[in-house]
């Protein structure tokens, strides 16, 4: 009793220190809104798209929500990501991805794994359109990737590695206004490395495996949702 | 003579109504921030955020938003959460109607949750380490607003969050939500004068 009075205590300090720091977070949330409010006004105001020629040098930002499925290891779960790009476009029928992703997924109840992607994806529409309502392209790309597995109850216990990947897919972009689009990408994406996994044994200790020589071709099947707001048309 | 009242009465609301000036349009600027409550959808606790939310509007259909929420407390003696702060960013899409508007809205973001290794009544002196984690997530939301004045509004909204927390023992964690939140929001029109 004595024990979860005190806990209780510390506990109470504890969430008295956090409510202090939430009131010095709204102050950076004032400097931040009113700084983001500025350059909304000054950089984003909507306006209609104007090509200087064709369609390439046009340059778009977004953002984008990942599920990923590993399928290599029995324990592996669906992982949830998020990350953010931006998309220059080459021709008309011709653009480019240029990505970063950060993804968590679960390895039963005995570990996590993080991941983090960066690279690129060149897209190749089937229509020379600038915005029809439904532009459907295939894509093919590179990444360079980094994993991390963490046992759960042993923070310490972990292991890591650094290796790049290829992949390849298929893309709809809804375009709901000349500059705004919604995007859905299926993609397939086979780890160039060392495959990494854990394990689980007996005695309910945990162990990461990895196994050299990148012969197993590792990899996962990624769907992409994702905004995109053409920002400028470059040449 | 009610009825006579009633037409009467609907002729001059019609046209109070037709004559009225739309407050919310292209360029438009909106902010506001407002205690939300929260049901947890997999643990029987509700939480209180502090959120704010910033939106641009690009036109009458779509707009960019941003919404911050942060932990403040919980109904329960020994929260879930010990710290807990999402952000998403994304698009809103509107169906407006004079000065009414409703939308949905689809947003990913970050949450970085703490959980209280006190949580689930478990004391002890144990020296049990509360790990900062990552997590992605999305939001998707649906509200109203009805704009009163060209400086403000009144909004409703929710919010469904979705994450899971893991990497923390005895994981993985759901901790999707619903987050409701109600208030007044400010708007300034930011198109270029002529």
């Amino acid at each position: 009793m004595r024990n979860a009075a005190s806990a209780a205590f510390f506990y109470g300090l504890h969430h008295k220190t956090y409510f202090s720091l939430v009131l010095k977070k709204i102050n950076h949330m004032k400097f931040l809104l009113i700084t983001l409010s500025v350059a909304l006004t000054s950089a984003l105001h909507a306006q209609p798209l104007n090509l200087k020629g064709d369609q390439g040098g046009l340059l778009s930002l977004g953002v984008r929500t990942t599920v990923s499925t590993f399928n290599g290891h029995a324990d592996e779960g669906t992982g949830m990501g998020m990350g953010g790009q931006f998309r220059l476009q080459f021709a008309n029928r011709l653009n480019s991805d240029w990505f970063f992703d950060y993804m968590r997924s679960n390895i039963g109840d005995y570990a996590s794994r993080t991941d983090y992607h960066i690279g690129w994806s060149v897209l190749y529409y089937f229509t020379d359109q600038q915005t029809p309502r439904i532009k459907p392209y295939i894509l093919a790309g590179h990444c360079f990737d980094y994993t991390r597995l963490v046992s759960n109850a042993e923070p310490n216990l972990f292991d890591e590695r650094w290796s790049s990947a290829v992949q390849a897919g298929a893309g709809i972009h809804f375009n709901l206004t000349d500059r705004l689009d919604l995007s859905l990408v299926g993609q397939y994406m086979i780890h160039i490395g060392n495959e990494v996994h854990a394990d689980q044994h007996a005695d309910g200790s945990v162990h990461f495996h990895e196994e050299k020589g990148g012969a197993s071709l590792e990899g996962h099947l990624l769907f992409n949702i994702g905004f995109h707001y053409k920002i400028a048309d470059l040449w | 003579m009610v009825r006579y009242l009633m037409m009467l009465f609907s002729v001059l609301f019609a046209h109070q109504m037709n004559a009225q000036d739309i407050y919310k349009g292209r360029n438009t600027l909106e902010a506001s921030a407002t205690i939300a409550p929260s049901w947890m959808l997999n643990r029987n606790e509700s939480n209180y955020y502090l959120m704010g939310y910033l939106e641009y509007h690009l036109s009458e259909r779509f707009s960019f938003r941003g919404d911050t929420y942060f932990f403040v407390d919980s109904d329960q003696d020994s929260p879930f959460f010990r710290n807990a702060s999402r952000t998403f960013f994304g698009v809103y899409a509107h169906s407006q109607k004079n000065n009414w508007d409703r939308y949905i809205g689809f947003q990913p973001g970050i949450s970085l949750l703490t959980k209280n290794p006190y949580s689930d009544g478990i004391y002890t002196f144990a020296p049990i380490e509360a790990r900062l984690q990552v997590v992605p997530s999305f939001a998707l939301t649906a509200g109203t607003s009805f704009y009163v004045w060209k400086y403000f509004n009144f909004f409703a909204n929710l919010t469904y969050i979705n994450s899971t927390l893991g990497g923390v023992a005895g994981g993985p964690y759901r901790t999707d939500e619903f987050v409701f939140s109600a208030g007044l929001s400010f708007q300034v029109d930011c198109s270029k004068k002529k």
